[in-house]
Protein backbone atom coordinates (compact mmCIF):
# COMPACT_ATOMS: atom_id res chain seq x y z
CA UNK A 1 0.00 0.00 0.00
CA UNK A 2 2.98 2.29 0.55
CA UNK A 3 3.57 2.26 -3.23
CA UNK A 4 0.04 3.36 -4.04
CA UNK A 5 -0.08 7.01 -5.19
CA UNK A 6 -1.76 9.21 -2.61
CA UNK A 7 -5.48 9.57 -3.24
CA UNK A 8 -5.42 7.14 -6.16
CA UNK A 9 -7.46 4.02 -5.59
CA UNK A 10 -9.31 1.92 -8.11
CA UNK A 11 -13.08 1.67 -8.10
CA UNK A 12 -13.90 -2.00 -7.96
CA UNK A 13 -16.72 -4.49 -7.82
CA UNK A 14 -17.28 -7.01 -5.05
CA UNK A 15 -15.98 -9.84 -7.25
CA UNK A 16 -12.73 -7.97 -7.77
CA UNK A 17 -12.26 -7.58 -4.01
CA UNK A 18 -12.75 -11.31 -3.49
CA UNK A 19 -10.51 -12.23 -6.42
CA UNK A 20 -7.41 -11.12 -4.54
CA UNK A 21 -6.35 -8.86 -7.38
CA UNK A 22 -6.23 -5.82 -5.06
CA UNK A 23 -4.95 -7.42 -1.85
CA UNK A 24 -3.00 -5.00 0.32
CA UNK A 25 -4.28 -2.05 -1.76
CA UNK A 26 -6.75 0.70 -1.01
CA UNK A 27 -9.90 0.43 -3.11
CA UNK A 28 -13.21 2.22 -3.45
CA UNK A 29 -16.28 0.01 -3.18
CA UNK A 30 -19.73 1.45 -3.77
CA UNK A 31 -22.87 -0.29 -2.74
CA UNK A 32 -25.49 -0.65 -0.06
CA UNK A 33 -25.22 -1.44 3.64
CA UNK A 34 -27.17 -4.62 4.34
CA UNK A 35 -26.66 -6.10 7.76
CA UNK A 36 -24.34 -6.72 10.68
CA UNK A 37 -23.13 -10.31 10.61
CA UNK A 38 -21.00 -12.40 12.92
CA UNK A 39 -17.80 -14.08 11.82
CA UNK A 40 -16.56 -17.54 12.84
CA UNK A 41 -14.67 -16.23 15.89
CA UNK A 42 -17.48 -13.93 17.06
CA UNK A 43 -16.19 -10.77 15.41
CA UNK A 44 -18.83 -8.53 13.85
CA UNK A 45 -18.71 -7.40 10.26
CA UNK A 46 -20.87 -5.19 8.11
CA UNK A 47 -22.39 -7.09 5.18
CA UNK A 48 -22.08 -4.70 2.26
CA UNK A 49 -23.72 -5.39 -1.09
CA UNK A 50 -21.45 -4.08 -3.83
CA UNK A 51 -22.62 -2.72 -7.17
CA UNK A 52 -22.39 -6.20 -8.73
CA UNK A 53 -24.64 -7.62 -5.96
CA UNK A 54 -21.73 -9.45 -4.31
CA UNK A 55 -21.88 -9.32 -0.50
CA UNK A 56 -18.59 -8.26 1.04
CA UNK A 57 -18.01 -8.53 4.78
CA UNK A 58 -16.24 -5.40 5.98
CA UNK A 59 -14.58 -4.55 9.26
CA UNK A 60 -15.62 -1.01 10.10
CA UNK A 61 -14.18 1.72 12.27
CA UNK A 62 -16.37 3.18 15.09
CA UNK A 63 -17.01 6.42 13.22
CA UNK A 64 -18.81 4.64 10.36
CA UNK A 65 -22.51 4.67 11.17
CA UNK A 66 -24.38 1.57 10.00
CA UNK A 67 -27.83 2.06 8.48
CA UNK A 68 -29.44 -0.78 6.56
CA UNK A 69 -30.20 0.19 2.97
CA UNK A 70 -27.92 3.22 2.89
CA UNK A 71 -26.04 3.76 -0.37
CA UNK A 72 -22.46 4.68 0.28
CA UNK A 73 -18.89 4.51 -0.92
CA UNK A 74 -16.37 2.72 1.23
CA UNK A 75 -12.66 3.37 0.98
CA UNK A 76 -10.80 0.49 2.50
CA UNK A 77 -8.00 -2.01 2.20
CA UNK A 78 -8.59 -5.37 0.58
CA UNK A 79 -7.32 -7.49 3.45
CA UNK A 80 -6.56 -10.71 1.62
CA UNK A 81 -8.60 -12.63 4.23
CA UNK A 82 -11.58 -14.76 3.31
CA UNK A 83 -14.96 -13.07 3.19
CA UNK A 84 -16.02 -14.85 6.40
CA UNK A 85 -13.08 -13.21 8.16
CA UNK A 86 -13.69 -9.76 6.67
CA UNK A 87 -12.40 -9.25 3.12
CA UNK A 88 -12.35 -5.44 3.35
CA UNK A 89 -11.08 -3.19 6.15
CA UNK A 90 -13.16 -0.03 5.79
CA UNK A 91 -11.68 3.32 6.79
CA UNK A 92 -13.89 5.94 5.22
CA UNK A 93 -17.58 5.90 4.36
CA UNK A 94 -19.28 8.55 2.20
CA UNK A 95 -23.04 8.66 1.83
CA UNK A 96 -24.34 8.84 -1.72
CA UNK A 97 -27.98 9.76 -1.18
CA UNK A 98 -31.14 7.71 -1.23
CA UNK A 99 -31.72 7.92 -5.01
CA UNK A 100 -28.33 6.64 -6.10
CA UNK A 101 -28.44 4.54 -9.30
CA UNK A 102 -26.30 1.54 -8.39
CA UNK A 103 -26.76 -0.35 -11.65
CA UNK A 104 -25.58 2.68 -13.63
CA UNK A 105 -22.55 2.91 -11.37
CA UNK A 106 -21.86 -0.79 -11.98
CA UNK A 107 -21.84 -0.12 -15.72
CA UNK A 108 -19.46 2.78 -15.12
CA UNK A 109 -17.01 0.64 -13.15
CA UNK A 110 -17.07 -2.34 -15.50
CA UNK A 111 -17.14 -0.51 -18.85
CA UNK A 112 -15.43 2.85 -18.28
CA UNK A 113 -13.24 2.78 -15.17
CA UNK A 114 -11.94 -0.75 -15.60
CA UNK A 115 -8.16 -1.04 -15.38
CA UNK A 116 -6.78 -2.14 -18.73
CA UNK A 117 -9.81 -0.67 -20.51
CA UNK A 118 -10.02 1.90 -23.24
CA UNK A 119 -10.29 4.88 -20.89
CA UNK A 120 -7.79 3.79 -18.28
CA UNK A 121 -5.40 6.61 -19.21
CA UNK A 122 -7.84 9.25 -17.94
CA UNK A 123 -8.15 7.85 -14.43
CA UNK A 124 -5.06 5.94 -13.38
CA UNK A 125 -1.36 6.81 -13.29
CA UNK A 126 0.88 4.88 -15.66
CA UNK A 127 2.17 2.43 -13.03
CA UNK A 128 -1.29 1.52 -11.87
CA UNK A 129 -1.80 -1.12 -9.23
CA UNK A 130 -3.73 -4.33 -9.80
CA UNK B 1 -26.19 31.35 0.49
CA UNK B 2 -22.57 31.27 -0.71
CA UNK B 3 -21.31 31.06 2.85
CA UNK B 4 -23.69 28.18 3.57
CA UNK B 5 -22.53 26.31 0.47
CA UNK B 6 -18.90 26.74 1.44
CA UNK B 7 -19.56 25.59 4.98
CA UNK B 8 -21.30 22.43 3.70
CA UNK B 9 -18.46 21.72 1.30
CA UNK B 10 -15.63 22.28 3.78
CA UNK B 11 -16.10 18.96 5.59
CA UNK B 12 -13.48 16.23 5.42
CA UNK B 13 -14.29 13.30 3.11
CA UNK B 14 -17.04 15.23 1.37
CA UNK B 15 -17.25 15.19 -2.42
CA UNK B 16 -17.30 18.72 -3.83
CA UNK B 17 -17.55 20.26 -7.27
CA UNK B 18 -14.97 22.97 -7.86
CA UNK B 19 -15.22 25.58 -10.59
CA UNK B 20 -12.06 27.41 -11.51
CA UNK B 21 -9.12 27.90 -13.80
CA UNK B 22 -6.39 25.35 -14.21
CA UNK B 23 -2.93 26.85 -13.73
CA UNK B 24 0.56 25.48 -13.56
CA UNK B 25 2.88 26.68 -10.82
CA UNK B 26 6.35 25.34 -10.23
CA UNK B 27 5.58 22.41 -12.53
CA UNK B 28 2.48 21.41 -10.58
CA UNK B 29 -1.11 21.72 -11.74
CA UNK B 30 -3.30 23.88 -9.52
CA UNK B 31 -6.88 25.08 -9.67
CA UNK B 32 -7.71 28.66 -8.80
CA UNK B 33 -11.24 28.07 -7.56
CA UNK B 34 -13.98 30.62 -8.21
CA UNK B 35 -16.58 28.66 -6.32
CA UNK B 36 -17.19 25.23 -4.93
CA UNK B 37 -20.17 23.36 -3.59
CA UNK B 38 -21.01 20.01 -2.12
CA UNK B 39 -22.01 17.37 -4.66
CA UNK B 40 -25.81 17.16 -4.66
CA UNK B 41 -26.08 13.35 -4.84
CA UNK B 42 -24.07 10.26 -5.69
CA UNK B 43 -25.34 10.21 -9.26
CA UNK B 44 -23.41 13.44 -9.84
CA UNK B 45 -20.26 11.42 -9.23
CA UNK B 46 -21.20 8.90 -11.92
CA UNK B 47 -22.07 11.73 -14.26
CA UNK B 48 -18.73 13.40 -13.61
CA UNK B 49 -16.74 10.34 -14.65
CA UNK B 50 -18.77 9.96 -17.83
CA UNK B 51 -18.45 13.67 -18.56
CA UNK B 52 -14.68 13.43 -18.07
CA UNK B 53 -14.38 10.71 -20.69
CA UNK B 54 -16.65 12.57 -23.08
CA UNK B 55 -14.71 15.83 -22.72
CA UNK B 56 -11.34 14.12 -23.09
CA UNK B 57 -12.38 12.16 -26.17
CA UNK B 58 -13.96 15.24 -27.75
CA UNK B 59 -10.81 17.26 -27.07
CA UNK B 60 -8.65 14.56 -28.62
CA UNK B 61 -10.80 14.40 -31.71
CA UNK B 62 -10.84 18.16 -32.15
CA UNK B 63 -7.04 18.24 -31.93
CA UNK B 64 -6.77 15.70 -34.71
CA UNK B 65 -8.76 17.86 -37.17
CA UNK B 66 -6.25 19.61 -39.42
CA UNK B 67 -6.35 22.91 -41.22
CA UNK B 68 -9.25 24.93 -39.79
CA UNK B 69 -8.33 27.88 -37.58
CA UNK B 70 -10.71 28.81 -34.75
CA UNK B 71 -13.39 31.45 -35.33
CA UNK B 72 -13.88 30.51 -38.98
CA UNK B 73 -17.12 29.21 -40.45
CA UNK B 74 -16.40 26.31 -42.76
CA UNK B 75 -18.80 24.97 -45.34
CA UNK B 76 -18.01 21.36 -46.00
CA UNK B 77 -19.37 19.59 -49.08
CA UNK B 78 -19.58 15.86 -48.75
CA UNK B 79 -19.98 13.93 -51.99
CA UNK B 80 -22.42 11.09 -52.43
CA UNK B 81 -19.79 8.39 -52.09
CA UNK B 82 -18.51 9.70 -48.76
CA UNK B 83 -21.95 10.08 -47.25
CA UNK B 84 -23.24 6.86 -48.73
CA UNK B 85 -26.60 8.30 -49.70
CA UNK B 86 -28.24 9.67 -52.78
CA UNK B 87 -28.04 13.32 -51.78
CA UNK B 88 -25.03 15.59 -51.42
CA UNK B 89 -24.85 17.25 -48.02
CA UNK B 90 -23.64 20.68 -47.12
CA UNK B 91 -22.56 21.32 -43.56
CA UNK B 92 -21.57 24.56 -41.91
CA UNK B 93 -19.20 23.91 -39.04
CA UNK B 94 -18.53 26.92 -36.82
CA UNK B 95 -15.50 26.45 -34.64
CA UNK B 96 -14.71 28.66 -31.64
CA UNK B 97 -16.99 30.90 -29.65
CA UNK B 98 -18.11 33.47 -32.18
CA UNK B 99 -21.85 34.03 -31.97
CA UNK B 100 -22.35 31.81 -28.93
CA UNK B 101 -21.15 28.27 -28.55
CA UNK B 102 -24.38 26.98 -27.06
CA UNK B 103 -22.53 25.79 -23.98
CA UNK B 104 -24.81 27.90 -21.79
CA UNK B 105 -27.93 26.28 -23.14
CA UNK B 106 -30.09 26.27 -26.18
CA UNK B 107 -32.68 28.79 -25.04
CA UNK B 108 -32.57 32.37 -26.30
CA UNK B 109 -31.95 33.93 -22.89
CA UNK B 110 -28.90 31.74 -22.27
CA UNK B 111 -27.49 32.54 -25.67
CA UNK B 112 -28.05 36.29 -25.19
CA UNK B 113 -26.35 36.20 -21.79
CA UNK B 114 -23.42 34.30 -23.26
CA UNK B 115 -23.01 36.77 -26.13
CA UNK B 116 -23.33 39.72 -23.76
CA UNK B 117 -20.69 38.42 -21.38
CA UNK B 118 -18.32 37.55 -24.23
CA UNK B 119 -18.36 41.22 -25.24
CA UNK B 120 -17.46 42.42 -21.75
CA UNK B 121 -14.11 42.96 -20.13
CA UNK B 122 -13.05 39.61 -18.62
CA UNK B 123 -11.85 41.16 -15.36
CA UNK B 124 -14.86 43.32 -14.56
CA UNK B 125 -17.47 41.22 -16.28
CA UNK B 126 -20.95 42.15 -17.34
CA UNK B 127 -23.64 43.67 -15.14
CA UNK B 128 -26.94 41.92 -14.46
CA UNK B 129 -28.65 45.30 -14.05
CA UNK B 130 -27.26 46.45 -17.38
CA UNK B 131 -28.45 43.24 -19.05
CA UNK B 132 -31.90 43.77 -17.56
CA UNK B 133 -31.88 47.27 -19.00
CA UNK B 134 -30.88 46.00 -22.44
CA UNK B 135 -33.14 42.97 -22.65
CA UNK B 136 -35.94 43.84 -20.25
CA UNK B 137 -38.41 44.11 -23.13
CA UNK B 138 -37.71 40.50 -24.19
CA UNK B 139 -37.37 38.73 -20.85
CA UNK B 140 -38.71 39.38 -17.38
CA UNK B 141 -36.25 40.65 -14.79
CA UNK B 142 -36.99 37.62 -12.61
CA UNK B 143 -36.16 35.21 -15.44
CA UNK B 144 -32.93 37.07 -16.15
CA UNK B 145 -31.78 37.04 -12.54
CA UNK B 146 -32.71 33.39 -12.11
CA UNK B 147 -30.78 32.47 -15.23
CA UNK B 148 -27.66 34.30 -14.03
CA UNK B 149 -27.96 32.54 -10.69
CA UNK B 150 -28.37 29.17 -12.40
CA UNK B 151 -25.35 29.71 -14.64
CA UNK B 152 -23.26 30.69 -11.62
CA UNK B 153 -24.38 27.59 -9.70
CA UNK B 154 -23.51 25.38 -12.67
CA UNK B 155 -20.07 26.94 -12.88
CA UNK B 156 -20.50 28.54 -16.29
CA UNK B 157 -19.96 32.09 -14.92
CA UNK B 158 -18.52 33.60 -11.77
CA UNK B 159 -19.04 36.86 -9.94
CA UNK B 160 -16.25 39.39 -10.27
CA UNK B 161 -16.05 42.74 -8.50
CA UNK B 162 -19.50 42.57 -6.90
CA UNK B 163 -22.67 40.47 -6.81
CA UNK B 164 -24.06 42.24 -9.85
CA UNK B 165 -21.15 41.47 -12.16
CA UNK B 166 -20.29 38.16 -13.77
CA UNK B 167 -17.72 36.89 -16.19
CA UNK B 168 -17.48 33.70 -18.22
CA UNK B 169 -15.28 30.95 -16.83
Amino acid sequence: MSDQPDGCYPRVTGEQVLSGQFNESLVSLVGQMKDIVEGPDGAEFMAFEACDKTIINCTISPDIAFESGKFCEIIGAASGRSNEEGALDAFVCRELGSDFDLSLYHDLVTKVLNIGGKFEKYFYPKDVMG
Amino acid sequence: ETARMREEAAVENTYVRIFGKLNSYDGKAQIVAHCFRKVSCGNELTHHFLETVHAAETHQRSNSIVGTPSGVNTNLNFNNEVMGNGNGMQTSTPIGNGGGSGNFGSDNLSRDIEKYLQDQDQEQGGSVNEFVGMFGNQYSEQDIRQKFEYLATEGMIYSTIDDDRYSII
